[in-house]
Formats: C-alpha cells, structure tokens, sequence
C-alpha cells in the first residue's frame, strides 16, 4: 500500500488558509461595518448640530454646544466660530 | 522477521506536527468565533444603540413639529417629571385607524430608567410602544421662552437636541 506522505500536514496547512482567509474577511466586514456605523452617526450628529444652531441663531440666543455631544463628530468651539470636523477633516465651519 | 522500514504508518514528527497545528487551529477557530460573537455584541450595544438614540430624536422632533398649536402661537408641547421619567407630552390631530376621521391624539414620549417608550391616547384606545428598553437619564433644559434642551446621558455617551415649540 502507498502512503501519501505529508497528507495530514497538507490538509492542515488548507484548513489554516481557509481559516485565515475567512479570518481577514471577517475584520474587514467588522472594519466597514463599524465605519459605515460611525459615518451614519456623524450624519445624524451633523443634523443635529445644525438643527440647533439654526435653532440658537433664529432665537437671538447665545451659540453655544457641549462638543461632546456630537461626537463621533469633533466640534472644535472658538471665541468667534465653530469648526466641525469628521475624521480630522473639516466639514464646515461655523460662526457664532 | 518483518521490515520496519516497510510499515505505513506516521512517523513520531509528522504526528507532533499534526497535533501542534490541530492545536493552533482549534486555537485560532475558538477565538475567531468568540471574537465574532463578543465584537458583534459590542457593535449592537455601541454603534447601534447611539444611531437608534439618534433616530429617536429624529422622531420626537418630526412629533413636536407637528403638533398642534395653542392660542399663544406656541406648539401644545408640555414637559414634566413623573414617577423619575421625563413626560414629553405633544397634542396633535390625527387619522384614525378605524374609521378615518379626524381626530386629537395626545402623544407621550416616556424617558427614564426603563427606557424610551411612546404612548398614544386617543379615542381609538391608548397604545404604548417602547423603542428602547435600557436605562438611560433624560434632562430637560428651557432656553428662552419656547425652546427647549433635551439631554439624554446614556452608557458611555450623551447627546441633546434643541426644540423649538
């Protein structure tokens, strides 16, 4: 009978492929899972942010935000305007 | 007398080698598969839960820019605390369901530890439906005479949102 030498190392080298293969698919579907997640987020967040601002300047009402609660969006507050930042890229800016 | 060299069978390397990678793979499979599990839960209690708080707001604010308005011109919009939640109660008219009439439906967003809820009384009957069912903190702050500042403190983060009535 011939034996197939290296067989069990061979099917166990396949299996580790497939299993880092499907490993890298895995956090890459949980990467842009998480970053469509924040994007979405950012979105409401911006609506919000602007929405109230609107909402303070109609009313003659003093511009003021808590940054924190906009985040994931990053609100930069200044003495004379409002910088808004997405992922360290400024979106808009704002004046008080 | 039977030749060793003949035999089929697995030399003493090959089999360690064997059961060092079926090691590793079980080993790796195990923590992809609790990671996965672990990772999803988190985005769902995470990610999720910030986008529905979200939605929420989205929804109270399309609520009160409907509602109807009173004599002063301001919306029928009243805030109160009950029982430690925050009663945001909006009158406005409706269709009902039943038989397509117009009608007046009180609409009461509930805020508080047993999550955020929104009830419906009208003449159709009252119906309650929770859209979140974790324990959050809900504030409410006036700014001028007819705005108003919801706060909502959640685990880990905050958001609020202004209303004009």
């Amino acid at each position: 009978m011939k034996r197939n030498d290296a067989f069990v190392l061979l099917e166990l080298l396949l299996a580790l492929t497939i299993s880092a293969v499907a490993l890298t698919l895995f956090w890459k579907a949980t990467s842009n899972r998480l970053q469509m997640l924040t994007k979405i987020e950012e979105n409401y967040s911006y609506a919000r942010l602007m929405s109230d601002y609107e909402i303070l300047q109609e009313a003659n009402q003093k511009i003021d935000f808590d940054p924190s609660h906009y985040k994931p969006l990053k609100v930069i507050v200044t003495k004379n305007k409002i910088q808004i930042l997405s992922q360290n890229t400024l979106i808009n800016e704002i004046s008080k | 007398m039977i030749n060793s060299r003949k035999l089929t069978a697995f030399t003493l390397i090959e089999v360690l080698i064997s059961i060092a990678l079926t090691g590793l793979l079980i080993v790796l499979l195990n923590n992809q598969i609790t990671g996965s599990l672990k990772t999803d839960q988190k985005i769902k209690d995470k990610m999720e839960y910030k986008i529905e708080i979200e939605t929420i707001l989205a929804h109270l604010e399309a609520d009160i820019q409907t509602a109807s308005n009173l004599p002063s011109g301001y919306k029928s919009v009243v805030n109160f605390y009950l029982k430690d939640q925050l009663h945001i109660s909006i009158k406005k008219f409706g269709i009902s369901a039943i038989d397509q009439d117009l009608l007046g439906a009180e609409i009461t967003w509930k805020f508080g530890n047993l999550g955020i809820s929104r009830n419906i009384k009208s003449k159709d009957g009252k119906f309650e439906r929770y859209l979140s069912k974790k324990e959050l903190q809900a504030n409410v702050i006036p700014i001028g005479i007819n705005i108003f500042k919801l706060i909502i403190k959640c685990d880990g983060f905050t958001k609020s949102k202004l209303f004009k009535l």
